[in-house]
This record gives C-alpha cells, structure tokens and sequence, in this order.
C-alpha cells in the first residue's frame, strides 16, 4: 500500500486524534491552534487534521491509534496509559507533586523529557508536553467535608492516584462514563466528583448537580498534556518540519496553560456570583491525611518497576530542590502579596 | 470522478440489504469491499479518493465498543423484557392498562406508549428500548387485533423517546459539543466571559418537547383507533377477564395487573431519581425486579429461565453485531472522504439566521437516512455549531431542535436502527413493510414537532429559564 | 437434534461446539445482573464499591456479545431486511446465505481477525493491565475477545457454507425454527 500521507511530492497531511470533545475549551483548543500554526509555518507542506474524542477513534484509544500510525499524532494526558505502563502517571498529574510551572521546568531542564520518550520508546511514539491545566479544583460535592471521617464512605467518582488516594481515607470510589456523571451527581448516586477547574465545571454545569467547589486540587496540582507521535511518520518528516512541529507543540505547551489562567478566574467569579456556589477550602486535616496517603500511593507506584523506580528518583530529587527554591520564591511571594493566606475575595463564608 | 465514492457506498449496501442477509454482516461487508476496491485502485496508482489509514482503527472502535460502560444497559434492559413476556406480566400489565382505559379505543396502544415513556425515561441506549418495548407488548398488541404497522411503528418512535427524554446519551453527547461550540462563538464575537450551555440545561429543555411528543404519538393512535376501529380495537372487557382467568371484581384485576408492574417501573426509574443507581444500573434494579416478579408469579422454572438466558443472548449478540457492523461502515464511509462531503455541504450556506437554520436542519434530517446520531453529532455540530450560534441563536433551543432531528433518523429507513432492533425481535409474520409503513406517520409527527418548536421556542426554553 | 445424524460429520461437531458455547455464554447474562445489582446494594447500602467488581460486568458483557455472536447466527438470529427474504423459497434463501456468507461474513472477519493481531499483540507483550487503579490487570485478555470472536463467526460461517451447499443440492432439508428461537417464542 502507498502512503496516502505523501499525497504529492512535499506534502504531508496528517491526522491528529485527540481524548477531548472537539474544540473542547482549555485542552481541545491545543490541537486545533497546533494544526493551524503548523500549516501556517510550514505554507501548508504540513497540514493536521484534529479528530475529536470518538470522531475516529475513541478517546482511550489515541496511543494506541498513534503507535500503529492509524494517527501520526495524538493528544491525550499521559495518566491515560497506566495499563501500559504504570510510571505514565509520574508525567501527567502526582498527589501533592510538582504544579505547572515546576513540571514544565523538569521535563525541559531536568531530564524529564527524556525519561518520558524513554517509557514510550518501546511503543514506536514520540512524546511531546503539549499544555498543562495548571492546579486544578479538589471537586464537587454534595455533602460538606469538616474532617476526615466524612470521607468515610462518600460516594466519589475520582480517577487516578487522587482516587486511590480517597479509597485510602474511607471513601467509595465509583467508575464512571463521562456522560453518566452530571445524572449521577444531581440524583445522589455519588457524592462527589472531580473534574477540572472552573472554566470547564462550568461548561458543564456541575453547579446545577452539586453545591459545594471544594480547593485545592492536591490531587492533580497540574495535569500534563501530551503531544504525542508516530515515530516512523515523525522520521519520515524532513528536518523543517520536524522542526516546525516541535516549535508549534511548544507554543501550544504555552497557549493552553495561558488559555485556563485567564479563563479560570473570571469562570470562578460567574459560579460563585452568578450561581451561588459554595467554595470552600478542604479542611488542614484532611489536606494532611491525604498527603501521607498520597506519598505511600507515590511510593508504591515508583516500585512497581525498574523504570517506574528511575522516573520516581528523577522526579521526587527534583520536586525536592524546586520545592526548597520556591518556598523562598514564588510561595513566600504569594505570600507576601496576600498575608491573609488563601482566602479569595470571593469566598462567601 | 470519486469524490462521490461515499455516497455510492450508501447505495450499493441498500441494493446489498434488499437480498436478505443479515444487516450487520450487509453493511460490513459491503463496505469493505468498497474498501478493497479503494486499495486496490490505489496500489495501481489510480487516485480513489480514499485513505486506507481509516481502516485500521477498526479495532479501536470495536474495544470502544467492548469498553464502553453505558452499553451493558443493553442486555440487562432485554433481560428485563424477556423476564416480563416469558411470566406473563407484561401482558397482564397491558391489558389491565386497555381495561383502566375502558373502552376508549386505542387503549392498548396508549398503554403501550405510556409504558415506552417511562422506559425512555430510563435509559437512552435505542436498542435496549426499542428491543424491550418490542418483547413486552407487540404480541400483546397482535394478539389484541391491533395492525401490524400501527403496532410496530408506536413501538419504534416510543423506543426511540430515550433520546430525548432525559437522562440521554445523545443529550449529554450533543451538550459537550454545543457548549464548546457555544463558548466558542461568544470568544469569536469578542466576549471572553462567554455565557455556558449545559447538559443540565439541554435535559430541562428537553422535558416538555419530549413530553409533546408523547401527547402527539397518543393522540396520533387514538384519532386511528377512532378513525380505523379495525387497526386499533377496543378492548372487549368481558372477553379479557375471562382469558386472564379472573373472576373477581374489576378493581382486584387492576390491582393484580397493575400494581406489581408500576412497582418495578418506579424501580427502575425511582433508583435513577432515587440516586440509588445510575441510569445503566437501573437497568439491573429492574432486570432484577422482573426476576422477583416472575418468580412471585409463579412462572418461572429452570427450563424457562434457560430460555430467557438464550433469548437474552440471541438479541443482545443482534443488537452488538449491528454495533460493530455499522463501526467498519463508518470508516470506510470517511476513508472516502464522506465527512469532508458532509462539511462541504455547508459551504455556502446562506447568510440569514432563517435560511441557515433550515438548511442545517434539512441536512441533518437527511444524514439521518445514512448515518447514525453520534456521527452526526460529531462531524456536524462542530461546524455549524459556532455559525448558527453567533447568529444569535438559542443554544438549548438548538440542542434541543438537533436532537429532535437526530431521534427522527433511528426512524428513517433504510439506516434507521430502531427499524432493524425491532425486525430482530417482532415474530416472522409481521413483514418488514409493515414497520417501514408503520413508522412513516411518526417521521411525520417529529417533522411537525420540529416546525412547532420553530415557531414557538419557548417550548424548550421557557422551562429552563425557571432555574 | 437428530438433524446432527444426517449431515457430515465436521457440519456436526461446529454445531455442536457452537450450541455448547452459546448455552454456556448465556448464564453470564444472569451473573452480569445479579453482580450489576449487587454493586448498587452494596454501594447503596453499605457506602462499598469495588473497581474490580464493576470491571468484572464489562468484561462478562464484551464475553456475551462477540463469543455468542456465533451462537445466534447458528439460530438465525441475526437480523435481515426480510422484504424480498421471506418470499423465497428454501433453496433460494439458502443461496443467498451461501453468498452472503462467502462474500459478506468471511471477509469481514477475516479482516477483523487480521486487523486486531497486531493491536492484540502489542497488549499481550506488555500484559497491559487496567486503566482504573486497582482495576482487573487482564485488558490484554478482553482485548483478545476481539480475534477470538472473528475465529469463531469464521468456524461458524464454515458450518454454514455447508449447509446452506447441502440445502441447495437437495441432500438435507432447511431447518426447521428451533425451540430457543425468539421468534418462536414471541
Ligand atoms: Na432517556
Ligand atoms: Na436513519
């Protein structure tokens, strides 16, 4: 069979497959500016076609369309592929772990990148960041959470370490698909559900199914999202185009990081203005129970492997040394910018 | 010259299903003949227009099939059905409803879209319901004297009201892509604290056009009852008594009928309101309840619970094999190039927010006829969404106008998969034409509910603007 | 079943396996719900759930419905637009399912089978487990459902190729509509 990807000469028109709703905002506007900065740059020698979630394949399934070259290139969020390779998780979100900023930092400088390509190395895939959420909401719920015995079996949908994490402290951990979520808050067959951050709750109307947005989100201080590539269809670029492509993704590491500060805080305003949200911080105890949980979680999950174990090392020296410089940086100026601590000025308690 | 190689597709595997091979297997195969044609003039270096890539993410489509959770409502929800045929409960369900009824004609069939109601409410898989509504009451409504195409064409539109009443896949589907599109139309008209639609909101706006559209179906099979007694025959209290073996007063029979039935229906749906169960799980609770029923009637031995089993299996394997068929079709239908004729469709659509509503809408209404709701919903809100919306469009009322739209098209032969799910399970003497006859008045009962809602959006927007 | 005694022995020994597998797929159906609700009891009840439970109904679902797909084609259960079907005579409607199955069923699940190889093998080499912590470690095995069900549609469109030959040459009679039948039944 030819290559239908070499279409003429110089050209190559490519699909991208994507784990989000198209043109979903935040994350699902990624690929749509990749595609269009890479056509741009390139005078459309490289042209991208943005599949949404289930448009070609399901949204679960973009590794493995990209590493059999059904897709030359997809974007997803690495915890995704914990089936594969459990270690992933260390490259999308960690309990208590590095936020946007720090993650962004060890991945370019601090030999994260490599790591990353390394555990992906086996499945013929490239891997690019490709924006981050920055700290997300600790979630939805229904019920008030005063200390850590009201964890005790309450009814939470939360994926992820975050959820292993909640197992450990007493709650039930439900699966479910995304479309049964809303029906399931409303009607009080869960509790509780995580999800992302103001701009995207409100897209989906989590404030009409639960009155309590609960922060921070200790589970997820930032997820990662991925840029990911058909090693061969990658090879087969010319030089350029490689290059072209990598400054692209890294615009977009940038612009979807950018795209949800901006959006999130006037988000917050409208649900807690507008719909009378009750936003309330998770209370000291159970922010402390959950993070000795979350490093045994941490832990086990580095020693699951050989390549686990590595990324762990690299990871947790790095997030100790950024931790110690931030504390005297960016913490003790937010600090100093806001001596009343966390409270937002739109807190109604 | 195979620019048009999608639409050829579509045409051939009509001419393919007309000989009578299973669907599943027609539209497979067909397909990837075309598919095999595609390659094979392309290996000779003649541009087909077609990209073999799509072809092999079949089996990712077809582990989405496997892993998607929502599906399981399928064989638990037939489950339900055949427990309730095979004990007899269903039957006396339905009768005991004709009887409350008395004797305004049509009863049965009122009865019938009242229960389909109800189950719609519950679940939003068209297979389960239409399946489950077909096992439950069409040999009631045969062996009641009711036409064969008034039967199975209250069973097909009752089945598929799971799309529109809510909770509904399909709503929650076409909510993600509404609310993107919407925040995107405001972000294009310069406003960067965009206003948001939610699934939350397309579920209110759905309640009173679903309702609407109930009232229509039962006032469609009473005026026929009135009109045609012969299609719809009253019931004949006397003769029905006697057949269920009752001697008693008519209110003991009622009680007997009715009660234990309703029971396992406000089961059903209570748990999901209850928030004892999500909406699939529900399907279990009243799977469940139907076992409990049959057993208190006393009509469920070990033989019969293997027939139920089987029976289970044979149309839940149907249902999935369509599933998967109509994967394989999909991709081939976009490796040659069949969305990108979709997009071109709307090209040069026409500047005023009239003009373009109707042609978006006649194009989905006729997409309908080839491709499935989730197709439809992915290739074609995406593109006219932001369009019509920074018209100034409502975003509920156009939500809810889609998915009136899309409901239509499980209707609309020859892909219409209501049609096909209930052929799978409505007894060999009930001819095919009779359900492509049946379903033609119900097309034309969602096409006025469509024009009402144009003149009158407030049908879909008034109630949750209450909130 | 003495139908089995007047056909050729591999025509036979396919039916047979079918039917057993099929029978045997069937009780899942009833597992599946007696789990399903379980989990709603207990979570209900007991503010328990339990990712391995819930998997446990996905994976006896996707069981069911590709491993019994054979089964029911046994039975003609699947189903056909019947408008011209129904008219025909035996030998008629036994070409068309000898076609249909040679020119329809075979190459599909010849490529269902070729196509998912390579996607079931690159699970089975790193045994890849669940996405959900804490889930059922065995994905590589649900994935292999998929080749599994081409395997057996295939074994089951060979039985039927022979006999749908056997009808037209007029050597067995067209089966009768057996008990289990839904149409039957209805
Ligand atoms: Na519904
Ligand atoms: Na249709």
């Amino acid at each position: 069979l030819d290559n239908p990807a070499h279409a003429q000469d110089d050209t190559y028109k490519w699909k991208m497959v994507t784990s989000w709703p198209k043109n979903f905002p935040g994350v699902g506007q990624g690929p749509e500016r990749l595609a269009e900065l890479v056509d741009k740059m390139s005078d459309g020698r490289l042209t991208i076609d943005v599949y949404g979630a289930g448009q070609l394949v399901p949204g679960f399934e973009v590794f493995d369309a990209v590493s059999e070259g059904t897709a030359e290139l997809g974007h997803s969020a690495s915890y995704y592929w914990k089936g594969k390779a459990p270690a992933a998780q260390f490259f999308a979100a960690v309990p208590f772990g590095m936020n946007a900023q720090e993650m962004n930092a060890w991945l370019q400088y601090g030999g994260g990148i490599e790591l990353w390509n390394e555990l992906y190395d086996q499945f013929g895939v490239d891997v690019m960041t490709a924006g981050a959420s920055g700290v997300q909401m600790g979630g939805w719920f229904n019920k008030e959470i005063n200390s850590v015995e009201d964890l005790n079996g309450l009814k939470m949908r939360m994926p992820g370490l975050g959820g292993e994490v909640m197992n450990r402290m007493g709650a039930a951990i439900v699966n479910m698909p995304g479309g049964e979520i809303f029906t399931s808050l409303q009607s009080g067959a869960i509790d509780a559900t995580d999800w992302i951050g103001p701009y995207n709750d409100l897209a989906f109307g989590l404030h009409q199914a639960a009155d309590y947005y609960y922060y921070p989100g200790w589970h997820e201080p930032t997820v990662m999202f991925e840029a990911i590539v058909n090693e061969e269809a990658y090879n087969s670029l010319p030089a350029d185009l490689q290059e072209i492509l990598k400054t692209a993704v890294h615009d977009v590491n940038l612009s979807v990081l950018n795209e949800y500060t901006a959006r999130n805080n006037d988000a917050l305003q409208t649900l807690v203005e507008e719909h009378g949200v009750q936003l309330k911080r998770y209370p000291d105890d159970v922010l402390a129970e959950a993070k000795k949980h979350s490093q045994a979680v941490v832990q086990e999950l580095a020693e699951t492997n050989d390549m686990a174990k590595k990324i762990y090392d690299s990871y947790s020296a790095f997030q100790d040394k950024v931790e110690n410089y931030h504390a005297i940086s960016e913490q003790a100026y937010y600090n100093a910018r806001n001596p009343d601590g966390d409270t937002p000025t739109t807190q109604q308690q | 010259m195979f620019e048009y190689m999608a639409l050829v597709l579509f045409a051939v595997i009509c001419i393919v299903l007309m000989f009578g091979y299973p669907v599943a297997l027609s539209l497979a195969g067909t397909a990837l003949a075309f598919a095999g044609l595609g390659m094979g003039l392309e290996s000779l270096g003649i541009d087909a227009n077609f990209d073999s890539a799509f072809l092999s993410a079949l089996p990712n489509r077809l582990y989405g099939i496997m892993s998607n959770s929502t599906l399981l409502a399928v064989p638990l929800f037939v489950l339900m059905g055949v427990l309730l045929e095979k004990s007899k409960v269903a039957e006396t369900l339905l009768d005991a409803m004709a009887l409350l009824f008395g004797s305004l004609r049509g009863g049965l069939g009122i009865s019938v879209t009242i229960v389909g109601m109800m189950l719609a409410a519950s679940t939003g898989i068209v297979g389960a319901t239409v399946v489950t509504m077909g096992l439950l009451s069409l040999p009631t409504m045969l062996k009641r004297g009711y036409s064969q195409s008034l039967a199975t064409g209250t069973i097909c539109a009752t089945g598929t009201l799971g799309q529109i009443i809510p909770p509904s896949i399909a709503l929650v589907l076409l909510g993600d892509v509404l609310s993107s599109a919407y925040q995107q139309a405001q972000l294009a008209m310069g406003i960067f604290s965009p206003k948001t639609v939610s699934v939350g909101d397309l579920f209110m706006g759905a309640i009173v056009p679903g309702l609407i559209l109930v009232a229509l179906y039962i006032i469609y099979v009473a005026v026929i009852a009135w009109l045609r007694p012969s299609a719809a025959p009253p019931a004949d209290r006397q003769e029905l008594m006697e057949e269920l073996g009752h001697q008693g007063g008519l209110g003991l029979l009622l009680l007997k009928g009715l009660v234990p039935p309703i029971v396992l229906i406000v089961a059903v749906l209570g748990s999901i309101l209850g928030g004892f169960a999500t909406p699939t799980e529900a399907s279990a609770v009243g799977a469940f309840g139907a076992l409990i029923l049959a057993l208190a009637y006393r009509k469920l031995d070990f033989a019969t619970l293997k027939e139920v089993v089987r029976s289970t299996t044979h149309v839940t394997t149907m249902v999935f094999l369509i599933l998967i068929g109509a994967a394989l079709f999909s991709l081939v239908f976009r490796a040659y190039g069949g969305e990108e004729l979709v997009v071109h469709l709307f090209d040069n659509m026409p500047g005023g927010v009239v003009g373009a509503t109707i042609i978006v809408m006649l194009v989905i209404f006729l997409l309908g006829f080839i491709l499935d709701f989730i197709e439809i919903t992915f290739v074609v809100v995406p593109i006219v969404g932001p369009v019509l919306l920074a018209m100034g469009l409502d975003p509920i009322w156009l939500g809810i106008m889609i998915a009136i739209n899309l409901q239509t098209s499980f209707l609309t032969p020859p892909f219409g998969f209501a049609l096909f799910y209930l052929r799978g399970v409505a007894p060999d003497t009930v001819p095919t034409t009779a359900i492509y006859r049946g379903v033609v008045p119900f097309i034309v009962l969602q096409l006025g509910m469509l024009v009402a809602l144009a003149f009158v959006p407030e049908l879909a927007t008034w109630l949750p603007a209450q909130f | 079943m003495n139908r089995a005694s007047s056909v050729p022995a591999p025509l036979a020994w396919i039916d047979v396996v079918t039917e057993r597998l099929g029978k045997a797929l069937a009780w899942l159906i009833l597992a599946m719900m007696l789990i399903q609700f379980l989990i709603v009891v207990l979570r209900y009840m007991f503010n328990f759930n339990s990712i391995p439970m819930q998997e446990s109904v996905m994976y006896m679902h996707a069981l069911v419905f590709l491993l019994a797909a054979s089964y029911t084609l046994k039975h003609d259960g699947h189903v056909r637009v019947d408008i011209f079907y129904r008219g025909f005579s035996a030998r008629r409607k036994a070409w068309v399912d000898l076609f249909g199955t040679l020119f329809l069923l075979m190459p599909v699940m010849l490529f269902v089978l070729v196509s998912s190889l390579g996607y079931v093998s690159k699970s089975w080499a790193i045994l890849e487990g669940s996405p959900d912590t804490g889930g059922i470690p065995a994905i590589f095995l649900l994935k292999t459902l998929i080749p599994v069900f081409a395997v057996l549609m295939i074994v089951q469109g060979i039985a039927e190729l022979i006999r749908n030959a056997l009808i037209i040459a007029g050597r067995i009679a067209p089966p009768a509509h057996d008990d289990d039948h839904l149409e039957e039944r209805v």
